[in-house]
């Protein structure tokens, strides 16, 4: 591509810890581009947006903006330097108006200082207006539904004059119509000359609105094609790579074993529509389901986390009723979120307390004191078992690498001693060492006759470890898949394609 | 990270970084100040005042420590005390009831206000802060309407054992409740699930909720053992100054949660040890006992105490800070 590139990168590199995340990337957009950032989940696309909107600082390499060395050090410089970007978690303020939301920062005054409320709703209006949007401009942010969220933020980056508008899966949950009006807005900020980075999972949209297609595969920016000149075999391609690891750590061709676990019809509100799946004991069941397809949603109402709105559990044949997680640990669940900072770990408790929160109360003698030298010997079990590397027992959790973390995490569901363990995300933020210590972990348990769940968007981690994969799309089943159907390419392929069932 | 950083790490924090430390450094620098300043400070007598005076403080702040270890604040047990107070002298009083029944009183009251406190908080889901300052009103307003505002003498003297009597003819039997109560606190904080999920609520409650504790009626077993707690400082209190007065314990809630946080209790919430938290109360004591001796008013007095809070907590959410 000719003219003056807006954004160039030159040698980009991240690494966390001795995780490389981002090797050598370069890349650059011209004003009024339309770029599809395609790859796999870790393949280092988030990364490198945030780096380019300020958020990561790269750990090598440059970055030209207008074609002069630019460092972003915070987002705020990102703002400044005009680059704007749509996460998909919206950062828009709910409790504030449309108007208010897209003025914010740069709020319009009258000549006494007081806000021109009258320009700012002409202004909104016009621009809703000119799009054929029919938008209520006084309505708190937040009581809108998702799509006109994401109008308002598209919206919000038009009137702060954005040179360059990144969209992180904009469309994973929009329906169709709301796509072509997303689209819309697209083509204005390509008549506006702004630089659009555009990432999604679905080729379709890649091949409707974007100019041009940069792949990422494993930190490394395997190619920059037009799309016009690339076909769709070869964009999957490119995306997974030559060695497509078919090689599975799970020998099991084919497992039987009596339903341990059973759900009818689960149904809730919008995003998940009458899924149904039974789950055998000692299985390795994987719920595969990208943002929005309700596969995280999914593990949360097993776990009683969430309330389904209709359907029904069972575990060994017995209804269960939840109201919350304590009822799914009675009923012999347990549950590995997938936030582990947020929802996982207590950062000032020791590694120890970590590993037996769930289980306390089993180390207690009858007058309620606790059995430390019982907790220690169970916990140095796992320790051991599991590599799990510490100073002591005493060491508070956060010290410790992720990978670890998450092994204290199983831990801590296998010494609640259930039989079934629910993993979301098992190898989320993990460093690949660490991911094929946590396979084999989950591979040890499910020989010992534990049922293991793990819902996850990665194909390659599901194919590796799971005796059956079941595929969510937009909250239906779309396809389980057991036995020579698990493979990665052809995964990929379905996942990719359009429709809402295997045909 | 490599385990031999995570190692050193962990090691250095043992000792000056300790949270508690800094404590006991001000705690015995203010001793060495006083006892140097004034003759009068460092004696047995004195020692024993300071003890006497602080026992209710003392009790109270070991409740607080656990609220505030769940990341709440407990801001009634001012007015709580005076419910509990005006309650037990006025029954003790009109049936002229033996110790343990004056005592009992207190507990169920006290117990019974902050079940008021947990059921706002959880079920209604108001702040701890508002919640509790709510119930502080209530309470208090409580004890004058059911006293008439009048003080409630001519107590039998049974009741004034408790904060009067002396073991041996030195030590007040108040402060060794308050040693009993610290030590049946530090058993529970150290050997019991209960505590550990305390702080496990207070360290990260979604977690907590998803480890399947059953956050919500844990929250609530603590806002009534704080109560319970204020109940027995209340007696201990009203037994000292051998009458029942509704205006009683009104610096109550600043007072514990100053001790709390002074003992190096983050606000936060997850961490914390009661056996900090007497330290902080002791500091206050000896603050007051102190300058009293040099003939400090009143009035200057409330403005250290001010700034002994503000400066304690500065020092807490700048050390917060650093951590993250």
């Amino acid at each position: 591509m000719g003219g003056e590139c807006f954004l160039r990168l030159e040698n980009i590199a991240k690494s966390f810890a001795e995780n490389n995340v981002l090797k050598n990337v370069n890349f650059s957009i011209v004003p009024g581009e339309v770029r599809a950032l395609l790859g796999e989940n870790g393949a280092g696309k988030s990364t490198m947006i945030k780096i380019i909107a300020g958020v990561h600082q790269p750990t090598g390499g440059k970055i030209y903006i207008d074609g002069k060395e630019t460092v972003l050090s915070d987002p705020k410089e990102g703002i400044k330097q005009g680059i704007a970007v749509i996460y998909q978690e919206l950062d828009l303020l709910p409790a504030l108006t449309v108007v208010e939301n897209i003025f914010l920062g740069i709020e319009v005054k009258n000549k006494w200082g007081m806000l021109d409320k009258n320009r700012m709703n002409e202004k909104v209006q016009k621009y809703f207006d000119g799009m054929n949007i029919s938008m209520d401009i006084t309505a708190k942010v937040g009581e809108l539904p998702i799509a006109s969220q994401q109008m308002v933020a598209i919206a919000k980056a038009v009137e702060h004059e954005a040179r360059m508008l990144i969209m992180d899966e904009p469309s994973s949950s929009l329906t169709n119509k709301e796509l072509e009006i997303l689209y819309k807005q697209i083509r204005l900020l390509k008549e506006k000359n702004v630089a659009v980075i555009y990432i999604s999972h679905r080729l379709e949209e890649v091949y409707e609105i974007c100019d041009t297609v940069t792949i990422l595969r494993d930190g490394v920016l395997i190619d920059t094609r037009k799309v016009s000149e690339i076909t769709r075999h070869e964009m999957v391609s490119l995306m997974i790579g030559r060695e497509i690891s078919e090689d599975r750590i799970n020998m099991r061709k084919e497992f039987d074993a009596p339903v341990i676990l059973s759900a009818e019809d689960i149904c809730l509100h919008k995003l998940l529509k009458n899924v149904s799946f039974q789950v055998k004991k000692g299985e390795i069941f994987g719920i595969l389901g990208l943002v929005g397809s309700g596969a995280i949603e999914l593990g949360k109402i097993l776990y009683g986390v969430i309330p389904a709105d209709s359907g029904l559990i069972k575990v060994s044949e017995k209804p269960l009723h939840m109201k919350m997680p304590a009822d799914a640990l009675e009923s012999a669940i347990s549950y590995v979120p997938d936030e582990r900072r947020a929802q996982g770990i207590f950062p000032l408790l020791s590694v120890e307390q970590n590993s037996v929160i769930t289980s306390i109360r089993n180390y207690t003698n009858r007058f309620g004191f606790l059995d430390h030298k019982g907790v220690s010997v169970a916990f140095m079990e796992y320790v051991d078992r599991f590599g799990i590397k510490i100073a002591s027992a005493d060491q508070q959790i956060r010290f410790l690498s992720g990978g670890n973390q998450q092994k204290a995490l199983i831990a801590r569901t296998l010494l609640s001693n259930t039989d079934i363990i629910i993993l979301s995300c098992p190898t989320k933020g993990i460093d690949v060492g660490s991911k094929f210590d946590i396979y084999s972990i989950l591979l040890d348990c499910a020989k010992q006759g534990k049922t293991i769940i793990a819902v996850s968007q990665e194909i390659t981690e599901l194919v590796r470890i799971c005796d059956r994969i079941m595929m969510l799309k937009d909250g239906e089943v779309y396809h389980e898949y057991t036995g020579d159907e698990i493979s990665e390419t052809l995964i990929y392929h379905d996942l990719l394609a359009e429709g809402r069932k295997k045909t | 990270m490599s385990t031999k950083e995570n190692d050193m790490k962990n090691k250095k924090k043992v000792f000056y970084k300790d949270k508690g430390f800094g404590t006991i450094v001000v705690f015995i620098l203010l001793i060495i100040v006083f006892s140097v300043i004034s003759d009068a400070f460092l004696t047995v007598n004195n020692v024993m005042t300071i003890l006497l005076q602080n026992s209710a403080l003392v009790i109270m702040a070991m409740g607080m420590t656990f609220v505030i270890i769940t990341g709440g604040i407990d801001l009634s047990v001012g007015g709580n005390m005076a419910l509990c107070t005006i309650c037990s002298s006025m029954l003790v009083r009109q049936y002229n009831l033996p110790i343990i029944a004056g005592v009992l009183i207190c507990l169920v009251i006290g117990g019974m206000v902050g079940f008021c406190n947990g059921f706002c908080i959880t079920s209604l889901g108001i702040p701890p802060l508002l919640a509790t300052i709510g119930m502080d009103s209530v309470a208090r307003g409580l004890a004058y309407i059911i006293c008439g505002g009048a003080t409630i003498s001519n107590m039998p003297d049974s009741f004034k054992i408790l904060g009067r009597g002396y073991i041996f003819g030195v030590i007040p039997i108040a402060a060794v409740i308050a040693t009993a109560v610290v030590i049946i606190y530090v058993i529970i904080q150290n050997h019991t699930a209960f505590s550990v999920n305390t702080y496990a609520i207070g360290g990260n409650e979604q977690a907590a909720y998803l480890s399947g504790i059953k956050t919500k009626s844990h929250l609530r077993k603590i806002y009534v053992l704080m109560g319970v707690t204020c109940g027995l400082a209340a007696y201990i209190n009203a037994s000292r100054l051998g009458v029942g007065l509704a205006a009683v314990g009104s610096d109550m809630s600043f007072d514990a949660v100053t001790a709390t946080v002074l003992g190096g209790t983050s606000i936060a919430g997850g961490s914390g040890k009661v056996q900090r938290a007497v330290i902080g109360a002791l500091i206050i004591g000896v603050i007051f006992n102190g300058l009293t001796i040099l003939n400090v008013q009143s009035f200057e007095q409330q403005v250290a105490k001010g700034l002994i809070l503000i400066l304690s907590i500065g020092v807490d959410t700048v050390r917060n800070r650093k951590e993250i």
